[in-house]
């Protein structure tokens, strides 16, 4: 039997006690033998298989057993070179570190095997380990014993991590003994450290030196479990001698220099307060300390600064040193209890050295810029001793230099700081200047949009654009993208080339995955033909995916009424994408009868998402010149898009009018284009024959395209325009006369959106839910408080009288059990939406409002629609209306601060756009804080970055403030409320306002308040 | 990654010595058995304090990671050279390019030779740069002047440092972006320190925008005019300690907004560069951003001729050379291009000159580190790998191009752009760099 033969049989059939004799006995021409072995057995061996349990059922059983395992790894341990060692499946058993009960005596054979072997990379080995994962280290008597042994050489890092988790290490000892409750275990630990020399001289102090878990490190004593760590244990030996008290100290301090974490910067810090130094041993390691100020953590930086305090005055106290570290510190804007505790010691060190004041000077200027109020306070308090003192401590120029930067900074001044330096500020603006009167902030009165040629959106060019703007629109949601490539889809047809289907072969791969790559023309064609429309997930992309498939196939098969936009169990796709679908439907079906070339009446010419009048009259005559009707779906969009308010294009649009031969849609136009369109002049309008529901009446045209449903062929998805007309003339005038009542078009339909306005009403109502918990014997019952947002609408009658009613889509809430899948929708389709109503986006606003801001506490879905919204609202328009100044309140006080930015941008960019109606914004947040719907603290820090950026916004801050501030309880008032107070004294004091009398009453009831008094006080004086 | 395996002697170590400390960086350069170059600069740091905040903020980035991936600790390579230190170091992955540059002000000692070395930053070392206090006198050593008295405990420690390749792709990426970028904007050490005091809590997913809003500079969710579009803003808080300490920051971005540039002047002859990709998870090693001056393969003595120049010259103006030397800016661009992606050429935004680093000389990394530029060969190298459609007005060439179970329809030439039809292209609309279609169809028609 050779060699690697007898291994395998003991690996088989016996046990670690002959294995370990034979490893002994091993010559050096066996080990390469042994070792394969080692390794193809653990091949074999280190697998599970599949059995039949009891019950029938398949189980997975490890083939190894515990022994092999065992043997496998002293195996390794003899034979392995460097490199199998390091191999991350080479790792130490569990229970041979020391952990407990060794009955079969492994230990002491995984000893014997070492010494056996003496493993070159044993140290190298054990650290791999311990790095992996630190509970994994040896145990430090078994570290001891091979350092004894001359195994391993002492590893600093090793050892400490060993020493680190020695008290685990005692807790797993107390199991073996079964005694969970050991009385005096601490005293039995303190004395087995004392005992051991080369622990307290060498190894214990490394603990200084390196991270280890020495801060989570402990076990327990007595019956009381009180609790043993490292924490108690050193300070005793400290006291007991055994430990150099001053050595232990210094440590300390070296120890929190480094980068280790947060903890156990934090563990050394309690140390050294455990110690007790007194005054005389800080002093001595003034130096230690003064060199934590360097630090990154404000943790450390405030525990030097806390232990120094009480040496400032001190004679051996050398403040030079100080001072240099506090010209980083100054403008540390993490540091706020150090800088308080810092500027408390500068005023101690100016008592005690006046020729101090030019260095303290400077530090106190440099900290103005703090964005914490208190160290501005504390600053402005040295500066005003410094400048103000009897005796001049300042040059003439290092005053006049001090004033200048003070008054540079004036602007970032808070109220408080801004009243301590008023006599040194000198570009103070002087109430009634002509600055202040000249920045009144009023909201536009009218909006013109801007059809120019500046924002003209440029028409798809050629074969080549459109290629490759189809690659694009698959890979970005762009609306404007989309619109661009629908309007060179149809204009360009005659133009494609005659490969143009295996052009697009790329992205119909791209849409379908990697199903169709490599297919041939004819298994794809096979492939669309059963190919499903109506899965899971359905949204305009869907939509668009399926022209895009349409135009592969040359518009032979009309895909795009096939998607299904029916609410499904786990689908509620937005409602007007029904819409939509007309749209593109009636696109597909004239691409596919092959009518001339014509474009889409609903692009939108000029950005964001305009339609020039001129270009929709222009393009209704193209409709003319080629005797086709155009889609009523198309014609609805696009009189949502037409940027009738535009005086100059309108004025050419309505020159061009005449032309256009259709009696009904010109007499449309002409109001709809007038400068001032009267109610009154709208025409009555007979009543339309009864409408059938939106999904029955969408469902059964776009059904009659897909041929295996239809029963009698249909030329066209859209309802005849004539038809269409009374519906058309209601979209036309809730576009230009948004929030009237027009009587004229209440025969159309009773429904709200047509005759009456839709403005539906909001408030806030508080919910409650209460739960029981009876393993809690405190609180068995639990009742949690919150605010809801609830929009609110009378019930109207189920089902749209017409799909055209393209305003009154939202006025039926989503069902609740649909609820979520119609945000999710919502948060997919927002920008198309948003791009479909340029003039009269409130619905689309009072239902996202609705379905994302109920509670404070949104999904992230609900916190993009409301991201996506804001940022909607960027653009110029005209002033907000109710719901989208309810949009920025929420985006103001937004639980997330992604959302709080935006909302900080709307509130900027609306004060230059003159969009926003600052009464209006004051109300709504202040009925929102008043009933806690969102914490004060959100606002003021939302308002504190909109400070001293421009005059205008100063006074439209000042106007949100003069409406918010009266809502606000007064008896017990909101946490921060002070926050409010201080933003609106720094806009009071740089617009030189006057304070409305309803807001001078709250600020007399807010004066009796201990945490207000102050600020109100400084207003009231104002 | 086989290829840069790294070895050193000895451990960097800070060594208390009766003149002072000594900051002992042991130094490996791949090409030292050639040159026999052991110690690139030995003297005092003028002012040590700074030095060693630098360093630490040098070590912070290398240590970082900003997408889930294994953080590695790889070390910084040191350019010494024209009176300079440059130690230059990314994030680990990748997004963060570092390098803190030690002027002759800051400096008081001999550069013994030029050369660019790889510097262990050992954790104790690095934690021992905290401890420099700021009137130390410090002792600064690149590389082995006296290894025995050096060695700890008589012992020599080897530590095998494996830099990945995407360092020498992520030094090409850096370069080509920092020299096309310009200045947006200067603040003062105040507005430096407002600039993290404005930065979105937690991590930034979306992009943000820095703008000054009257003296104060600020981030804002939405692009003005005038805004440096910032990806990943959180990775600014790597500067938190270094920013208060800066006499001013400028900000640079390229004008396309793919990447910006932080310069912070800490005075005294000491500069700290921070440059961030466009995204978190977009290293600039993948940027390939250099690809289209690398297409047009120059003869290889051509190539020589410049390396051996620029080695010589140190730091060079692209512009100035190439009107120095008679030769279009193309062509200058191009072996700027094929020596960058060697990882030879760095950039510095202060001075608007390239410099050199003197790494291994070798052509073969061109194409090994750029995989698409491999790739477009291959397609060219193939039988059927190309077929040209046509040439439409102003020289618009219409190309086939194999993909994988597609031809892709790919323009080149003309005024506009090139277009391909992949899904790369149609994600990154060439921002990224071009694909390897359209790289082969510009090699064959363009």
């Amino acid at each position: 039997m050779t060699t690697a033969e007898t291994f395998e049989h003991i690996i088989r059939h016996q046990s670690c006690r002959e294995l370990v004799p034979f490893l002994g006995a091993l010559g050096n021409s066996d080990i390469v033998a042994v070792r394969q072995k080692t390794k193809s057995l653990l091949r074999e061996l280190d697998r599970y298989e599949k059995t039949h349990g009891r019950s029938g059922l398949g189980e997975y059983r490890r083939v190894i057993t515990p022994e092999q395992e065992m043997m496998l790894f002293f195996a390794g341990l003899a034979t392995y070179s460097r490199k199998e060692a390091q191999a991350r499946s080479f790792s130490l058993p569990w229970h041979l570190s020391d952990r407990g009960p060794d009955p079969q005596g492994h230990q002491e054979q995984f000893m014997t095997v070492l010494e056996q072997a003496r493993p070159a990379w044993l140290a190298e080995w054990l650290v791999r380990l311990t790095r992996a994962n630190q509970w994994a280290v040896l145990s430090y008597k078994q570290l001891r014993e091979l350092e004894d042994r001359n195994l391993l050489a002492h590893d600093p890092w090793l050892f400490t991590q060993s020493v680190a988790h020695q008290l685990t290490r005692y807790n797993w000892l107390r199991n073996t003994y079964k005694k969970p409750d050991i009385d005096g275990y601490d005293q039995q630990i303190l004395q087995q450290l004392q005992e051991d020399p080369t622990l307290l001289q060498r190894d214990l102090l490394l603990l200084f030196d390196y991270d280890s878990l020495v801060d989570s490190d402990s076990t327990f004593s007595g019956k009381d479990r009180e609790l043993i760590n490292w924490l108690t244990l050193l300070p005793r030996l400290v006291a007991s001698g055994h430990l150099n008290r001053p050595e232990v100290l210094t440590r300390c301090l070296l120890a929190l220099r480094r980068d280790f974490r947060r903890p156990l910067l934090t563990w050394f810090k309690n140390l050294f307060l455990a110690l007790q130094p007194t005054p005389a041993e800080r002093l001595a390691r003034q130096t230690e300390l003064v060199d934590l100020l360097a630090h990154p953590l404000p943790l450390v930086i405030n525990f030097a600064l806390d232990q120094l305090k009480e040496l400032w005055t001190q004679p051996a106290f050398d403040a030079a040193a100080l001072l240099l570290y506090a010209d980083a510190l100054v403008t540390r804007q993490d540091l706020k209890t150090g800088l308080r505790t810092l500027f408390n010691g500068l005023e101690k060190l100016l008592k005690q050295d006046p020729t101090l004041a030019p260095t303290l000077s400077r530090l106190s200027t440099t900290a103005l810029t703090s964005a914490d109020a208190s160290v501005q306070e504390r600053a402005a308090k040295l500066l005003k001793t410094i400048l103000g003192a009897r005796k001049p401590l300042l040059t003439a120029a290092e005053a006049a230099e001090t004033t200048d930067t003070i008054s540079l900074y004036t602007d970032l001044l808070t109220p408080a700081a801004r009243t301590l330096l008023g006599p040194y500020l000198t570009t103070a603006p002087t109430p009634g200047s002509s600055t202040a009167l000249a920045a009144a902030y009023a909201p536009a009165t009218g909006f013109t949009p801007d059809i120019s040629e500046a924002t003209v959106i440029a028409p798809v060019r050629d074969w080549h654009e459109l290629l490759f703007l189809t690659g694009e629109l698959l890979q970005h949601n762009s609306p404007v993208r989309v619109e661009r490539w629908l309007d060179g889809l149809g204009r360009l047809r005659g133009h494609y080339p005659a490969d143009y289907a295996q052009q697009l072969r790329p992205y119909i791969v791209q849409t379908a995955s990697s199903e169709l790559k490599n297919k041939t023309d004819d298994e794809i064609r096979e492939y669309f033909r059963t190919y499903s429309f109506g899965g899971i997930r359905q949204g305009r992309r869907e939509l668009l995916v399926a022209l895009l498939i349409s135009w592969y196939q040359g518009f032979t098969q009309g895909n795009v009424p096939r998607a299904n936009l029916q609410p499904q169990q786990y689908s509620a796709p937005d409602p007007l994408l029904l819409v939509e679908q007309a749209r593109l439907a009636a696109l597909e079906q004239r691409l596919h009868t092959g009518s001339p070339a014509l474009p889409l009446l609903s692009t939108p010419s000029h950005a964001p998402h305009w339609v020039a009048p001129s270009a929709l009259v222009q393009r209704l005559l193209a409709y003319q010149a080629a005797s086709a009707e155009p889609a009523a779906a198309d014609l609805a969009l696009a009189l949502t898009r037409t940027a009738a308010t535009a005086p100059d294009d309108a004025a050419a649009a309505r020159l061009l009018l005449p032309q256009l031969q259709h009696p009904e849609l010109r007499a449309l136009l002409e109001w709809y284009l007038a400068p001032q369109p009267e109610p009154a002049a709208l025409p009555l309008q007979v009543a339309p024959s009864p409408g059938k529901p939106i999904a029955r009446e969408l469902t059964e045209r776009l059904g009659k395209l897909i041929p295996f449903l239809k029963r009698t062929p249909a030329a066209d998805s859209s309802p005849p325009l004539a038809e269409s007309l009374p519906w058309l003339w209601v979209v036309a005038a809730r576009t230009r006369l948004p929030y009237q009542e027009l009587p004229a078009l209440a025969a159309v339909a009773s429904y709200p959106g047509v005759a009456q306005p839709w403005l539906p009403g909001w408030h806030f109502e508080q919910k409650t839910h209460t739960y029981k918990q009876s393993w809690n014997k405190q609180h068995p019952e639990v009742t949690n408080t919150w605010q809801e947002l609830l929009v609110h609408t009378p019930p109207v009658p189920q089902g749209l009288p017409n799909p055209l009613l393209l305003y009154s889509y939202y006025v039926q809430p989503p069902k609740s059990t649909t609820g979520w899948y119609s945000l999710f929708s919502l948060q997919l389709e927002l920008p198309f939406l948003l791009s479909l109503f340029p003039q009269n986006p409130d619905p689309l606003y009072w239902h996202l409002i609705r379905l994302s801001c109920r509670t404070d506490n949104s999904d992230t879905t609900a916190r993009e629609v409301i991201q996506t919204a804001l940022h909607a609202l960027l653009a110029a328009g005209p002033a907000f209306s109710e719901p989208a100044t309810l949009l920025l309140a929420l985006g103001l006080t937004h639980s997330t601060p992604a959302g709080r930015a935006v909302a900080l941008e709307v509130l900027l960019a609306s004060v230059d756009t003159g969009r926003l109606v600052p009464d209006a914004l004051g109300r709504i947040l202040g009925k929102l804080l008043a009933v806690g719907f969102a914490p004060v603290q959100r606002l003021s820090d939302a308002l504190a970055q909109a400070r001293a950026i421009s005059p205008l916004l100063d006074d439209a801050v000042g106007q949100v403030l003069d409406e918010l501030l009266p809502l606000l309880p007064t008896a017990t008032p909101l946490r921060n409320t002070r926050k409010l107070l201080e933003a609106y004294t720094d806009v009071q004091q740089r617009t030189t306002r006057v304070v409305p009398a309803p807001v001078a009453q709250h600020l007399q009831a807010w004066s009796q308040s201990a945490a207000l008094r102050k600020a109100a006080a400084s207003l009231l004086t104002v | 990654m086989s290829d840069f395996a790294y070895a050193y002697a000895r451990p960097s170590a800070l060594e208390a010595r009766p003149e002072g400390n000594a900051l002992l960086l042991s130094a490996f350069a791949e090409d030292a058995a050639e040159s026999g170059t052991s110690c690139f600069f030995w003297g005092r740091l003028r002012n040590s304090w700074l030095a060693a905040r630098g360093l630490s903020t040098l070590a912070k980035v290398v240590a970082s990671r900003f997408v889930p991936q294994s953080a590695a600790l790889r070390d910084p390579i040191v350019t010494a050279g024209a009176g300079l230190l440059r130690f230059e170091a990314f994030s680990s992955c990748n997004g963060v390019y570092a390098r803190l540059d030690l002027g002759p002000e800051a400096l008081d000692g001999e550069f013994l030779s030029s050369g660019t070395t790889n510097v262990d930053f050992n954790e104790p070392m690095v934690n021992a740069l905290a401890r420099i206090s700021r009137t130390e006198p410090v002792l600064l050593s690149v590389g082995e002047q006296e290894v025995v008295l050096e060695r700890a405990e008589g012992r020599v420690t080897e530590r095998k440092v494996a830099l990945p390749e995407r360092w020498i792709k992520g030094l090409t990426a850096v370069q080509a972006y920092l020299a096309l970028m310009e200045e947006k904007m200067r603040l003062t050490r105040v507005q430096a320190v407002q600039l993290v005091q404005g930065l979105p809590a937690g991590t930034a997913k979306t992009d943000v925008f820095l703008v000054l809003r009257g003296p104060r500079p600020s981030f804002s969710p939405v692009a003005t005019a005038g805004a440096v579009r910032v990806g990943g803003a959180h990775r600014l808080r790597l500067l938190e300690g270094l920013l208060p300490l800066c006499e001013a920051l400028r900000v640079y971005a390229t004008p396309d907004g793919q990447a910006s540039a932080f310069v912070l002047e800490l005075g005294g002859g000491q500069q700290f560069v921070l440059a961030l990709s466009a995204d978190v998870w977009r290293g600039f090693s993948g940027e390939g951003n250099q690809l289209d001056a690398l297409m047009e393969e120059l003869p290889t003595e051509w190539i020589a001729g410049a390396n051996n120049l620029f080695r010589g010259n140190e730091t060079f103006n692209p512009t100035l050379f190439a009107l120095e030397n008679n030769l279009d800016p193309n062509t200058v661009d191009k072996l700027c291009a094929s020596l960058s992606a060697m990882g030879l050429l760095g950039f510095d935004l202060a001075e608007n000159q390239y410099f050199y680093r003197r790494l291994p000389f070798k052509t073969q990394r061109i194409l090994s580190l750029n995989p698409r530029l491999k790739n477009a060969r291959a397609l060219l190298a193939a039988a059927d790998g190309l077929q040209l459609v046509g040439v439409g007005e102003g020289g618009r060439t219409e190309a086939r191009v194999r993909g994988t179970g597609v031809w892709h329809t790919v323009l080149v030439g003309g005024a506009q752009p090139p277009q391909c039809t992949c899904t790369w292209f149609s994600e990154h609309q060439g921002q990224r760099g071009p694909c390897k279609h359209i790289l082969a169809a510009q090699m064959q028609f363009a």
